[in-house]
């Protein structure tokens, strides 16, 4: 069942002298459930994404395209109506948990505005609640720390709190934008499989927000890569890590070295940089970095196509590719 | 001769004999806590806490380790940021061996160079590069004019694929991999010897932390440089180092070439760090390990470092710290391996 749906979502920038696409028409959906990894650079827009859902976006942003949640548009419901959803059916870990959290109230005032503003709860109710779920993430002595700053507690301990802040009122989609980046590895570690331990227990799906490949084929069902706000390749964690269609996928698969990576082999890595907004042409917005580019790339942007059942690809060189193929057979 | 001037010229001997370039000797920096009204010192952060290294000329090492390992203040400590709290860095330059954290001449201060890890913090951003770049080179005095200087830059920038022209923009105008290129060129304009690397790519994108470690690679061979190589990635490690240091809590626990380090990591924590590597195209076995957070540094456990989070935590480990030794071809601080135990370990695993 599908949970969350967005279509042709476009989303623009303004400003006083220009207007740049930041988001050009993406869909995707997410089931109830389910994970779904969204993998991009810097400036590809996958927090951009997310913050649309949740429409948080600033005041220059422009979107159009829909966004269904539970089969109701997201973008035309009042504010009263999203603040009721905002926090409460959605919510969201954020990267930094040091700076989301606010210094100067406790965390357990902060836990416990959560459920005031959405649930009809006593004080004492609602600190039984947020210590409970301090203690379902594992923290120790949630009693006392409950009482505490967030400066008190330790980098992974806070994350984990943040975790613990976004289960509180049972949401059916938590959107983490980069819950792990800047953690140790070890912290890493625990704070992934946390996630995991309570998707299997409570049905919950996830929007998972990462520029790390290998947090996301370990965390998600379904992988989305997205590049300068387009969507390159869309599909199973093993039809996109292990049979990627995309030049853009696969450069960034190799150009990561692993624990296997043989030394004094020189490391892939995709030409160039990500070009601004600005720098899109009429054609494919990976055209100038490609290393399988043709002639057509140049003109015309490429669409997302299905290769095999549910994997989809935007390339005109693989498109190319496949027709070969079928005309061979 | 004095006895202590005889005993220096052995031990410049003994320097040069070994080709150490750097020897890091039982090195302790010690940050004071201070609380009150007049500053009491309550206690210390013991950062790093007894490091023994020797560094060789184009013996690359690689650092890894938790946050608080004491990883950063180790590489600053060899470049001379830090005064050391106990022990002392010698580097031998040219036939002579130098204090690092003494006032020195600066043609060898500037032989070592760090470049860091934020690279939108680590350049002046009300300075054009060519301003940040060309200090140390009028410092130093051997390049005059400005042509010169704009010259021996630029040829620079086109060595890390930059265009000469950025010389004159401002830091704002260029991407994170871009800047961290700029940082390179820093570092190398001073033709150093050694440069000390403290995460130089965990802040850039996956496609651009690839040219960024290759461009390393590259600029390490036609400068003949050794890199100190800081990270908390095992894999970009493996890929950088010629030996892996692991450190916990201010001290070395093991140090191995990478590929045996990989494939048959000997102390607890090095199993444990390697066990929590996320990676793509591998097989995730779904286990539970205890993992559990680093005591603080300011209250370390008796005995050895580790054993609060130690699967196999013994009586001996409360007691005694284990000495970083010999096992098998690596250099491990674990009572595991130290002779007498190692049998008995062996039967109860």
């Amino acid at each position: 069942m599908i949970l969350l749906d967005i279509k042709n979502l476009k989303i623009t920038f303004k400003t006083s002298s220009e207007s740049l696409l930041a988001i050009d028409s993406i869909s995707f959906h997410v089931d109830k459930g389910e994970t779904v990894g969204v993998v991009g650079e810097t400036g590809s827009g996958k927090t951009i994404t997310s913050l649309s859902v949740m429409r948080l976006l600033p005041s220059n942003a422009k979107i159009s395209g829909e966004i269904f949640f539970n089969g109701s548009d997201l973008l035309k419901i009042s504010e009263k109506e999203m603040d009721e959803i905002r926090g409460k059916k959605i919510s969201m870990i954020f990267q930094e948990p040091m700076t989301a959290f606010d210094p100067l109230y406790t965390v357990g005032t902060q836990f416990s505005e959560v459920l005031f503003k959405h649930e009809n709860v006593s004080k004492l109710e609602a600190k039984k609640r947020s210590v409970e779920m301090l203690k379902l993430v594992g923290i120790p002595e949630s009693e006392k720390r409950f009482y505490q700053y967030p400066h008190e507690y330790s980098g992974g301990m806070i994350q984990r709190a943040m975790i613990a802040l976004a289960l509180l009122t049972n949401p059916e989609l938590i959107i983490a934008d980069e819950p792990t980046t800047g953690l140790d590895v070890t912290i890493q570690m625990q704070v992934l499989n946390l996630i995991k331990r309570i998707q299997k227990t409570s049905n919950l799906s996830i929007l998972f927000i990462t520029h790390d490949l290998g947090v996301i084929s370990k965390m998600a069902n379904r992988i989305i890569v997205l590049y300068l706000g387009k969507i390159f390749e869309v599909g199973t964690v093993k039809d996109v890590i292990f049979s990627s269609i995309h030049p853009y996928t696969k450069g960034l698969i190799s150009s990561v070295p692993t624990l296997k990576t043989v030394k004094y082999e020189k490391l892939y890595s995709i030409p160039g940089n990500v070009p601004s907004l600005k720098e899109i042409g009429e054609g494919c917005r990976f055209y100038s970095r490609c290393p399988i580019r043709m002639n057509i790339c140049k003109e015309k942007d490429p669409q997302l196509l299905e290769y095999t059942k549910g994997h989809f690809a935007a390339c005109w060189a693989a498109n190319a590719d496949r027709n070969l193929v079928h005309s061979y057979e | 001769m004095q006895p202590a001037g005889l005993l220096m010229l052995i031990e410049i001997w003994c320097i040069l004999m070994n080709e150490n370039l750097i020897n890091v000797d039982n090195l302790k920096v010690y940050f004071p806590i201070r609380r009150g009204i007049f500053l009491q010192t309550v206690g210390y952060i013991k950062a790093v806490d007894g490091v023994n290294l020797k560094i060789k000329q184009n013996q690359d090492f690689a650092v890894v380790g938790e946050s608080g390992s004491g990883k950063t203040t180790l590489g600053k400590s060899i470049v001379g940021l830090i005064k050391p709290t106990r022990g002392q860095i010698l580097y031998s330059f040219g036939e002579k061996s130098f204090d690092m954290s003494k006032e020195l001449p600066i043609d060898v201060r500037q032989s070592v160079q760090m470049i860091f890890q934020d690279p939108f913090s680590s350049l002046n951003p009300r300075l054009k590069i060519i301003d940040t770049l060309k200090e140390p080179l009028e410092i130093r005095g051997f390049l005059r004019s400005r042509k010169e200087i704009a010259n021996y830059l630029g040829e620079l920038l086109e060595k890390v694929g930059l265009k000469r022209e950025y010389l004159y923009r401002y830091p704002h105008e260029f991407s994170g991999g871009q800047r961290q290129r700029i940082s390179i060129v820093r570092a190398i304009s001073m033709k150093p010897k050694i440069v000390v690397l403290d995460e130089p790519s965990s802040s850039l994108d996956v496609s651009v932390q690839s040219q960024v470690l290759n461009l390393l690679q590259d600029i390490k061979k036609e400068y003949n440089l050794t890199y100190i190589f800081i990270t908390h990635n095992i894999s970009v490690a493996k890929y950088m180092g010629q030996k892996i240091i692991v450190m916990y809590l201010g001290k070395i626990i093991e140090i191995n070439d990478p590929d045996k380090l990989i494939d048959k990591p000997f102390h607890p924590y090095t199993q444990l760090l390697l066990s929590t590597v996320v990676e793509i195209k591998s097989e995730h076995v779904e286990k539970e390990i205890k993992i559990g957070e680093p005591p603080s540094p300011v209250n370390i456990p008796s005995g050895c470092r580790f054993r609060t989070r130690c699967p196999f935590a013994m009586e001996i480990c409360a007691k005694t710290e284990p000495p970083l030794s010999d096992h098998e071809g690596s250099l491990v601080a674990c009572h595991l391996y130290s002779n007498k135990k190692k049998e008995i370990s062996v039967n109860n695993s």
